[in-house]
């Protein structure tokens, strides 16, 4: 026997009776709002802006303080082009200052986001800019981790997916929270 | 009598600074853990939930593991199947001989930190780099994690700063945590940009979809699965979950179990490898199907490794993760360890006073303290006792059931004077690193408890 036979054979031997998989049956408030939204992304050091699709490049160049811009959303390509290669991950012409890039959805009651390759176009992306901004679409917000796993369910499969709530962090040092440990160090939401 | 639990950790409380500072620390991570449990509603029931889904998964585990296998394959994964410890370093090792690969970055696993994956790759010639920066610490000063989700927590910034300056020439002296991070971040970025492959652990496994899911606040996993050819997961086998909806419950409860936080920043889903990637997920048992075996313990593999039990554990708070002498310390650890050697791990089911704090903050509501005085008395049964204990206990024994004798005892000894009591050779009174007394035998009442009750009753 071969340790995968071995390990399933010792298992099936104990298992016992199959459990009916259970309904997952919770009482929350299902609206997504978007002040409770604000307050827990704020609680997890993101800084929230609220715009309108008109002044979102207005939004971009204030908060990217003349750093390189690049983005992988399409209708912003154009304006601030994709040069990363994933090939050369760490090539420091290649990284952007600033990487914008646009979240599939938002979940209320922890400020993630969702992204999957799609949105990202490089994974790293999500980790190696100093500098992140995402935008996020003010239809796009669920209340919990309930619909957003219902919506990820429903969606196209993929690669990889990404939840993200916040910038980069550590408390490692005597619980001191501590910004930017490996990826990036400030996240912006520019909700519109 | 040298490296049981009362012993090991007799250093950590008479530096009772330190022990004070620790408790402290840990503390606050349950107060926060409590906030997060304020804000939802039906935090009791998610709980349970959770623990229901952990027990149908378990009765099913044989199959939910070969559609796991089925669908990760099909994404492109390859898996393979440790049966113990050394079965995952073999295969870890041959994977990145297979691939050229010299230099590994590692993000937190405790599974290999309990399969010894790090000593063993570099007696093999590996250079491993733990990138977690808790993790980084304790192995730039060759230590062990002493908590399963903050590694470092037993350590002063101070500690570290000394550590930095001498590995990393930092400033010495300069103790502030941002400095220290950013110093970390600096060095560990060389190290990302070095290595040839990148290994981690694994918080979820998903049968239906085949993804692994890892949780990290500063996004080290990351950095290293994105940027390397080579990439292996590690993942013990009760790790599976059947499919997203049941995800859901879990990451709505680690975080907020574990730190606080209400959901750690980074939850990445692998499912497939980026072109020309070789992504391999290696799926460990070491023991664990002992424990699956045994109907009285199978509720400890619900654990989801959150911590929590720890950062509200009385004994654990005062006597630090060291003193457990098992990979994973405190209520769980100890549940978990006689698994791994019953006569070496016999103390650990007794350093605790079963006061239950540790059940009511559990996430998959495993029944920590009725599992530990279980062990206490199946290993009183199956493993040899100290004779001073055994002596003991019986002299004990033989005076609590007996009145006459339990009173004359009592009385008796209110006559031992307290110069001997407060003495060095009362072994319950200890020094610390001062010299000062660090913990005091109390004064004993003039009179026993019945006599003070009798005279009020006149
Ligand atoms: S036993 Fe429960 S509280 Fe302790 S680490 Fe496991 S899941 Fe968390």
């Amino acid at each position: 026997m071969n340790s995968k036979e071995k390990i399933l054979d010792s298992l099936k031997k104990a298992c016992g009776d199959p459990l009916p998989r259970p309904e997952i049956d919770l009482l929350y408030d299902k609206t997504a709002l978007v002040e409770e939204y604000v307050r827990t992304a704020e609680a997890s050091g993101t800084e929230v802006f609220l715009g309108e699709e008109e002044n979102i490049t207005g939004i971009i160049t204030q908060w990217s303080e003349g750093q390189k811009i690049q983005s992988s959303v399409p209708r912003l390509r154009e304006k601030y082009p994709l040069v990363f290669d994933e090939d050369m991950p760490f090539d420091q012409d290649n990284i952007p200052g600033v990487f914008v890039a646009e979240a599939s959805f938002g979940v209320v009651e922890n400020a993630a986001l969702w992204f999957t390759d799609e949105e990202l176009t490089s994974r790293l992306l999500a980790f190696i800019p100093e500098k992140l901004i995402i935008l996020l679409s003010r239809n796009h917000l669920v209340a919990t981790m309930h619909e957003a796993y219902a919506r990820i369910e429903e969606g196209k499969t993929f690669g990889f997916g990404l939840f993200m709530a916040g910038p980069s962090k550590t408390a490692d040092i005597e619980q001191t929270l501590v910004k930017g440990a490996q990826g990036a160090k400030e996240l912006a939401v520019i909700l519109y | 009598m040298k490296g049981t639990h009362a012993n090991l950790s007799k250093e950590f409380i008479t530096t009772s600074d330190k022990t004070d500072w620790h408790n402290d620390a840990l503390w606050f991570l349950r107060a926060k853990r409590d906030k997060q449990r304020d804000t939802i509603e039906d935090w009791e029931k998610l709980r349970s939930t959770a623990a229901a889904i952990k027990d149908h998964t378990l009765s099913r585990l044989a199959d939910y593991l070969q559609t796991f296998e089925e669908n990760a394959l099909q994404n492109g994964m390859q898996v393979h199947w440790a049966w113990d410890d050394a079965e995952l370093r073999e295969i870890t090792a041959s994977i990145l001989r297979e691939n050229n690969a010299r230099s590994v970055v590692k993000s937190k696993s405790m599974l290999t930190e309990e399969c010894g994956l790090n000593p063993y790759l570099e007696k093999e010639g590996f250079d491993v780099v733990d990138t977690d920066l808790g993790e980084r610490i304790v192995q730039l000063r060759k230590e062990h994690p002493s908590h399963i989700v903050v590694p470092a927590i037993h350590l002063k910034k101070e500690e570290v700063s000394d550590t930095f300056h001498e590995k990393m020439q930092t400033e010495k002296g300069n103790a502030d945590p941002g400095y220290l991070t950013a110093a970390a971040r600096e060095a560990l970025r060389k190290d990302f940009i070095k290595a040839d492959a990148a290994i981690t652990g694994v918080n979820f496994g998903v049968a239906e979809s085949g993804a692994v899911v890892v949780c990290t606040n500063e996004g080290n996993a990351d950095m290293g699965v994105h940027s390397k050819k080579t990439v292996i997961h590690c993942m013990g086998l009760e790790k599976l979950v059947p499919g997203y909806k049941e995800l859901a419950v879990f990451t709505r409860l680690l975080a907020r179990s574990a730190t606080g936080q209400p959901v750690t920043v980074f939850t990445s889903h692998y499912r497939k490898p980026r072109p020309d990637v070789k992504q391999h997920i290696i799926i460990v048992n070491n023991k664990r199907t002992d424990i699956y075996t045994d109907p009285e313990f199978r509720q400890a593999m619900r654990c989801i490794r959150c911590g929590a039990c720890m950062n509200t554990c009385p004994v654990y708070r005062r006597s630090g993760g060291h003193s457990y002498h098992h990979t994973v310390p405190g209520p769980i650890g100890s549940v978990l360890a006689p698994f791994y050697g019953k006569e070496k791990n016999k103390d650990l089911p007794f350093a605790s006073t079963l006061c239950g704090s540790c059940n009511n903050v559990c996430p998959v509501k495993i029944d920590l303290a009725g599992l530990l005085y279980k062990w206490r008395q199946k290993l009183t049964d199956e493993t040899s006792a100290d004779t001073s204990k055994k002596m003991s206990m019986q002299v004990g024994s033989s005076i609590l059931k007996s009145h006459k004798k339990y009173g004359m005892v009592t009385t008796a000894f209110r006559w031992v004077p307290k110069s001997l009591l407060q003495s060095k050779f009362n072994p319950w009174n200890s020094k610390g690193e001062d010299g000062k007394k660090a913990r005091v035998f109390p004064e004993v009442p003039g009179e026993t408890f019945r006599q003070w009750y009798k005279k009020r009753q006149k």
